[in-house]
């Protein structure tokens, strides 16, 4: 369930405009609601909110499959939004179609990385499903708290992700993958995850450059994973380079599973 | 005269002949090796020695001159090889553009002085400055003043670190694994291999993102797909064939990896003339043959480099004119010394005479030969017939040919994912005797031209960027 979440058609929708906002450094602010609608209550929704906060430019897409609305609010401060959400919050409880909480977040008050706000919110709301109908503002941090840790895996090698997937999502991690560096990169900024299984062998940009790109990422979000080093590469002269690129773990092709899971457990679970 | 004309023509259609029939021999080499090559490449683990400590260190050279819009993704790919230990030295040939400020910037280099040149190496202009970033230890960038693409790889050669050299176009993409694949076929004998070459595909059409090309579609546009099947009559029915009976002439500079004490010790690859590529392969069977040293000159054909071939009618002559060009300075320069010469083996009977006879010269052959049939015919309209028939056997032996590399490329690569694709690439080799191949030889006669009036520029090339198809499905 939790794994198909990046999935949200939310996410698809609003990425180009969170990445001009981003980009250009312009506020906005995002309110998401797990809310049962159909074509017409959405329809009526945006006449609502025309309505009452006419001078307001926005976005509204509503993700089906895991009925969650998401709304993207043009040039507003945080407070604006919540006062925003109360209006939809009013709307949708009137219609009797708030099924759960609503979570407001504001670029760059709450994130300084609006893509990974808006996926974190989303993750956190269908992580836990609760049933009060409130407006939660989002907090930075709270991902960090549940104990499921997340791993991202990126390899060219298609039977190996597989492999790692299946075997770590058994395990109880949440589990990404990307098979190529560009991708990978892409991936971990809008994840963070706990920990990075990588090749050195990417296709793309080669795996030093990835391993040094998540340190940078991490010295902006002040965030922090473990890397994980997989690889093909046997030199030397590669285990010592990875190590000083900030790497945790080396390990090298053919490997064990059992040995591969204890080591990402000490990596994972002794850090906290 | 008419009983001349009539000889003459069917001389030359019979030298035509003659030249499908070796190529036809050539062919059936190629069919012998390529079995063999199929079998070992199947049997190799390539993921898994691309991290072994027993592969060679490779230094890739990069010749670069005005490059700005490709080499950096160019040079992107190459660092993320797969590959136990390579370094890539970028060579930047004086380019009037920003080649060197793209690749400054990118990977924020900083600037060394050059180390004085020392004894035993090759000389060539004057080399401005070096730089590098320890960020990325695998990465260097010569600056240096024009002097030519020989003289690009020289300054690199003097520069590398390691033991074996890998020339690449800045121009052409490698596949991941395309250095691990020729690294292999190096080791199986490390004392005996002196050059191996690499094969070179055509990527126009193809889908490419992130440095690599991502789908192997057929070009869209005339000349590029003429290009495809002519690259994989030449690279996979003859450089296959050649190679088996050590014969191959040359190693194409886009793609191939050499051994570096060998390269000093023939005096490097020679300016002032294009086919240097060519060159420098002579020059090596004639120094191993001259010395009497066991040595074996390769090709490798399942490790691939894509490259940009040109699409209008103006660049492609201009490198077809620059190939005549090449090709017949190395047989004045060196062919003429090997010919016929028992100590040269396969090269002196085989390989340069048919070079000369049946390459060098098949321009005035071939032209002349056609001029007398057509002016047989104008006088004797009876005679057609002979005509005919000796230009539809032409034909159909020609396209047999190609047939029999299209069988190669099927048997043993299949990189077109689409049926339709191969029945496309059948009827261009059939379509390639109508109008393409008679300019090809029109062009190597006027770069032969060109030669004797010593005209000796580069030519014009123009560059697309790579991102081209990238940026397109960013957009949509």
């Amino acid at each position: 369930m939790t794994e198909t979440r990046m999935n949200s058609s939310i996410i698809q929708s609003f990425k180009h405009f969170l990445h001009y906002y981003q980009a250009s450094n312009l506020p906005c602010g995002l309110i998401i609601a797990h809310a049962a609608l159909d074509q017409k209550g959405i329809h009526s929704l945006i006449t609502h909110l025309e309505k009452e906060e006419p001078a307001t430019a926005f976005q509204v897409n509503y993700d089906t499959e895991h009925h969650i609305l998401g709304l993207l609010l043009d040039d507003c401060d945080l407070g604006y939004t919540h006062f925003y959400a109360l209006h939809v919050k009013d709307f949708l409880e009137e219609k009797d179609r708030l099924m759960g909480e609503m979570v407001v977040g504001n670029f760059p008050e709450n994130s300084d990385h609006a893509e990974q706000m808006l996926s974190r919110m989303i993750n956190e709301m269908m992580i836990e499903q609760t049933n009060k109908q409130e407006i939660r503002v989002f907090d930075n941090e709270t991902i960090q708290k549940t104990d499921k840790k997340s791993v991202l895996i990126v390899d060219h090698d298609n039977s190996i992700v597989h492999l790692l997937t299946n075997y770590l999502q058994r395990k109880g991690y949440i589990v990404h993958a990307a098979t190529d560096g560009k991708h990978g990169l892409e991936q971990y900024q809008n994840l963070l995850p706990d920990l990075v299984i990588t090749e050195i062998n990417l296709s793309g940009i080669g795996g030093y450059q990835f391993i040094n790109q998540i340190k940078n990422i991490d010295k902006q979000t002040k965030g922090h994973s473990e890397i994980m080093v997989l690889t093909n590469k046997q030199l030397e002269e590669d285990i010592k380079r990875t190590f000083e690129y900030g790497a945790a773990e080396y390990i090298t092709k053919p490997f064990s599973l059992i040995e591969l899971e204890a080591r990402i457990k000490r990596l994972v679970e002794v850090t906290e | 005269m008419r009983d001349f004309l009539l000889v003459y023509g069917i001389f030359a259609m019979y030298y035509v002949i003659v030249i499908n029939t070796i190529y036809f021999g050539i062919i059936m080499f190629s069919f012998r090796k390529i079995t063999r090559i199929m079998k070992e490449t199947f049997y190799s683990k390539y993921e898994f020695l691309s991290g072994s400590k027993h592969m060679p260190p490779i230094s890739i050279l990069v010749p670069a001159f005005n490059e700005e819009l490709t080499i950096k993704e160019n040079v992107q790919s190459l660092l993320a090889l797969h590959y136990p230990a390579h370094e890539v030295i970028v060579v930047n040939d004086g380019s009037g553009d920003n080649t060197s400020k793209v690749l400054i910037d990118e990977f924020r280099l900083n600037y060394y002085k050059p180390t004085p040149v020392e004894q035993n190496t090759l000389s060539t202009a004057e080399v401005r400055g070096v730089y590098y970033n320890p960020e990325f230890p695998n990465l260097y960038l010569i600056d240096k003043e024009n002097g030519g693409k020989a003289d690009s790889l020289n300054a690199g050669i003097n520069f590398s670190h390691y033991s074996l050299v890998s020339s690449i176009d800045a121009d052409s993409l490698l596949e991941n694994d395309a250095l691990i694949r020729i690294a292999r076929k190096y080791m199986e004998n490390p004392e005996e291999y002196v050059a191996i070459g690499g094969n070179v595909r055509i990527a126009n059409g193809c889908r490419i993102s992130n440095g690599m090309v991502q789908k192997v579609r057929l070009p869209k546009k005339l000349l590029p797909m003429l290009q495809t099947v002519e690259y994989i009559k030449a690279f996979l029915g003859g450089r296959i064939g050649w190679s088996d009976i050590n014969g191959l002439i040359i190693v194409s500079g886009a793609f191939g990896v050499f051994r570096k004490d060998y390269i000093i010790k023939v005096g490097g690859y020679r300016g002032g003339y294009p086919g240097e590529d060519m060159n420098i392969i002579i020059k090596l069977h004639r120094y191993m043959l001259d010395h009497n040293l066991p040595y074996q000159i390769d090709f490798c054909p399942d490790a691939v480099c894509w490259t940009q071939a040109p699409d209008t009618f103006k660049i492609l002559g201009s490198q077809r004119k620059r190939w005549g060009r090449g090709n017949l300075k190395n047989m004045l320069e060196l062919g003429t010394r090997m010919f016929m010469r028992p100590r040269y083996k396969v090269m002196g009977w085989l390989t340069i005479p048919y070079n000369i006879i049946f390459e060098t010269l098949s321009p005035y052959f071939r032209i002349t030969g056609f001029l007398a049939l057509v002016g047989y015919s104008l006088i004797d309209m009876t005679g057609w017939k002979i005509v005919a028939v000796f230009m539809l056997i032409n034909v159909l032996y020609g396209t047999l040919l190609g047939l029999g590399s299209l069988l190669i490329e099927e048997l043993a690569f299949r990189r077109f994912p689409r049926i339709r694709d191969y029945f496309k690439m059948v009827l261009y080799t059939i379509l390639m005797f109508f109008g393409y191949r008679q300019l090809g030889i029109l062009w190597r006669f006027m770069g032969h031209i060109q030669f004797f009036r010593k005209n000796n520029s580069w030519g014009t090339m123009t560059r697309t960027s790579w991102n081209e198809d990238e940026e397109k499905e960013e957009a949509a």
